[in-house]
Order: C-alpha cells, then structure tokens, then sequence
C-alpha cells in the first residue's frame, strides 16, 4: 500500500519493474533517467557489481506534481533477475503499488520469462498480493533485436505465454533505444494511481 | 459517480505525466520491422552470445561452441576471422566450465569480441590493418583477463596455503582447472598466430607480462608484486581518509 501523508498532502507510490535477469529492467530505468533528467532532478541509484549485475535493486524516484491537491512522489525499483537472488527480489517487493513485468523477446529466453512470471506470482503471494488484481503491465521488450535477425518470441506467443489469463495492457519495447519505455511507465503510474483512488475510497 | 471519479483521476495524472515526460510519447509498432530479415553468417551465433547471462547453462554454451566450429569450417581461408573464432571458442569453454563462478569479464569480453568479428565478416571493404587491429585488441584483453584469471588463482591458493599452515594440517593441492587449462593453450596458439599476422602483436605481447609464459616461481612473484602494489595503494587511501576524518573532526 502506497504511504500515504494525509498531513503534508503526499502520496508515494513504489512501481516495480521485474523479469528474467539482462531482460532489460535496468535499461528502462537508464532510459528514462538519461532522457528526463532534466526535468525530474532526481538521481537514479543503481547498486552494480563488477560485472554490471544488478546487485540489489535500482531506484530511480520522482515527482509529478499535484493530483486532487496531493504532491506525488513516484518511485521506480528494479529488481535483481537473477534467480539466486529471489530473497532480495521479495525484500524489493514489500509494499509495491503497480509492476511492470519486462519479458525478454529472445526465443531462447521464453521458458525464463514464463519462470519469472510464475517467480513474481509467487512472491506478491507472501504479500498477500494477488498477480490478477495489482495494477500490471507487460512489456515485449528487445524487439529492435528483429532488425539484426536474432530469433523472437512473437508477441502472439508472448501473449500466450504470459498474458492470456492476466489481460494486462501490453507493449512492444526496446529499452535500449527507448521505445514505448515512457508509454509503458506512463501506464503503470495512471493505472496505479486509479487503484489506489479506488482503495482509499 | 464512481467511474466517473476514476476518470477524473485518469485524466489528471494524464495530463500531469505529459507535462513531465510530454514530447517523447513513441509508440511504435515493430510488426513491419519484425519481416526486415538479416542475412548475416553470424545470426545464430549473434542470437547465442546475446542469450548467454548470468545463469550459464551447458545448453547454450554447447551450442555456441558448435556455432563457433561451424564458422571456423566457413572461414578457413580468412585467418583473422578464424582466430576471433577462435578467440570466442576459448572465452566460452571457460566459461561454460566455470559458470556462475567465471571472472565477470569474461562473458563481457565474449561480447566484445562478438562485436568485432561481427564488424570484421559485414564490413567486406575494411582494410586489412584495421581488422588486425580489432582482432589485437581483443587479444589484448583476453590476454588481460587470463592474467587477472591468474592473479585470482594465486590469491586463493595463498589464501587456503596460510589457512592450512595455520591450522598445520597436511595440504593437498588443488585440481588444476581444466578450463582455465584450456584457455592458456587456445591463447599460447592465437599468439603465435596473431604474431604471424602482425607487427604489432609483439608490441601488445611486451606491453603485458605473460603469466603462461613464466616459470610457476616468477608467476608467483609477478602476482606477489601486483598484489603488493594493490594493498600499498589501499592503504594509502585508507590513510588519506583517515586524514580527512580526523581533519573533520
């Protein structure tokens, strides 16, 4: 649940970006920062090891301005991939608000994505967090990968794969060159931020 | 009124998120792109080192070095081409030996040399001096990696040296690692090949102290002094720190 600060008239929200390891969850947050850096005036924390693993988590917060008289800070985490880091990977998912699941295109990564997907179920769960009623994107990301011949996933199977029972509102990325990475983010802050409208109610 | 609030709600965080990230809405669809199909000898091994991460599995290494044989078969009459190949087959045996416990730069260093080998066969016109040069820098950074492989090795094997002495127990000594093996002998083999080729491979070849090359006695000593030179220098940070907290102070 969102922290709430009905004295200073603040609202937080945590939006997690989560996936299989090198899907690109760091990429989209690096993307974002580079290109509104400007505007937000924030910094983007990201804890790597030597070799550009993310260790913990990355963290990229920013405001938005006032809705309904409310300042809103939102703030952006990734979370380790790999699977021996699940511990941490929960630890980043205490109190989440919206997530955006980043699914790798790659053909050869499709059973890593379905893995995650289910890995991510299963951890909102020691939440009691339900993966069918927590706001949620899915981003196809590394599509650009199709221009230099590398074999992808359709986003046909993609969605059969991942989304047929979710129904969550969907792209097609590549957060290397930015594509739909703002769209995808833009969506999970209005999606989130209606549901917790609707929880506060 | 519900809904209606909702929507609301939308529209203001709408207009709110425009302001802020206005101007780069791309939306863009890949459907058109997804039919643009490269051509290039190097697809499938393209689609393998950029699938190979964090969790290494023998699958995927099997296949690149497959891929790897394959190619080296295609380009038996270009040299250069063949030992980035080559480059690239050793870099993944170890690899696909170590795992998850490989020196993070190697799979780093399989990416760049991916990289200019892939420069190397779709650049058809490039001269012959600026693919040498592709090819020694890579050669010059597998060779940086073996070393630091090497320094790693020593370290541990000093480490688990002192931890037995003191515990003053018999010491057996470790297996040597096939892999890393493997990798001294593709190197000993390109640089005979690369010297062959170029000039400038024994500029790059005296730069670097060659580990494999050494006696196991001058290796030690030569990784003592780098060791050596490593702690002088933290201690000489720790030292200044310590010196600006106490000038904080």
């Amino acid at each position: 649940m969102a922290f709430v600060n009905l004295k200073k008239k603040e609202v937080q929200v945590k939006i997690v970006y989560y996936g299989p390891g090198r899907g690109g969850k760091t990429t989209n947050l690096e993307f974002l920062f580079n290109r509104f850096k400007g505007r937000i005036k924030t910094e983007m924390v990201a804890i790597k090891t030597h070799g550009d693993r993310t260790l913990f988590f990355d963290f990229l917060p920013f405001d938005i301005g006032k809705i309904k008289g409310y300042d809103i800070r939102i703030q952006l985490y990734t979370v380790p991939g790999q699977v021996k880091y699940n511990a941490t990977r929960r630890l980043v998912l205490r109190g989440v608000d919206g997530m955006v699941f980043v699914a790798d295109s790659m053909k050869v990564r499709r059973e890593k994505n379905i893995l995650s997907l289910k890995n991510l179920q299963e951890n909102l769960a020691t939440y009691n967090k339900n993966i069918f009623k927590i706001p949620l994107v899915l981003q196809y990301n590394k599509r650009d990968l199709s221009e230099h011949g590398i074999p992808l996933l359709s986003p046909e199977i993609l969605k059969n794969d991942l989304n047929t029972q979710l129904k969550a509102p969907s792209f097609e990325a590549s957060a290397l060159i930015g594509t739909n990475v703002v769209p995808t983010m833009k969506k999970i802050i209005t999606m989130t931020l209606a549901s917790l409208q609707r929880e506060l109610k | 009124m519900n809904n209606q609030e909702n929507d609301a709600v939308t529209d203001e965080v709408e207009e709110q998120l425009e302001n802020v990230f206005g101007e780069n809405e791309e939306t863009r669809d890949f459907s058109e792109e997804s039919a643009v199909y490269s051509d290039s000898p190097l697809r499938d091994l393209k689609a393998i080192a950029l699938s190979i991460d964090w969790e290494i599995d023998d699958e995927i290494m099997t296949r690149l070095n497959e891929e790897v044989e394959a190619l080296k078969e295609k380009y038996c009459d270009d040299n250069i081409i063949v030992l980035f190949l080559r480059l690239l087959g050793s870099v993944g045996k170890y690899i696909k030996a170590k795992k998850a416990s490989s020196h993070p730069d190697a799979i780093k260093l399989l990416n760049t040399v991916f990289i200019n080998l892939e420069k190397v066969v779709m650049s058809e016109d490039m001269p012959e001096m600026e693919r040498e040069k592709l090819l020694l820098g890579e050669v010059k950074r597998f060779k940086k990696l073996k070393e630091d492989i090497a320094i790693r090795k020593t370290v541990v094997a000093k480490e688990e040296e002192t931890e037995v002495s003191e515990e003053a127990e018999p010491i057996i000594a470790g297996e040597p690692q096939i892999a890393d093996a493997a990798m001294q002998e593709e190197l000993k083999t390109s640089e005979v090949e690369v010297s062959e080729i170029s000039p400038l491979a024994g500029e790059i070849t005296s730069e670097i102290p060659d580990i494999a090359q050494m006696q196991p006695h001058e290796a030690f000593a030569y990784a003592l002094d780098e060791i050596r030179e490593v702690i002088k220098a933290e201690f000489k940070a720790l030292r200044a720190e310590i010196k600006l907290w106490r000038e904080e102070r």
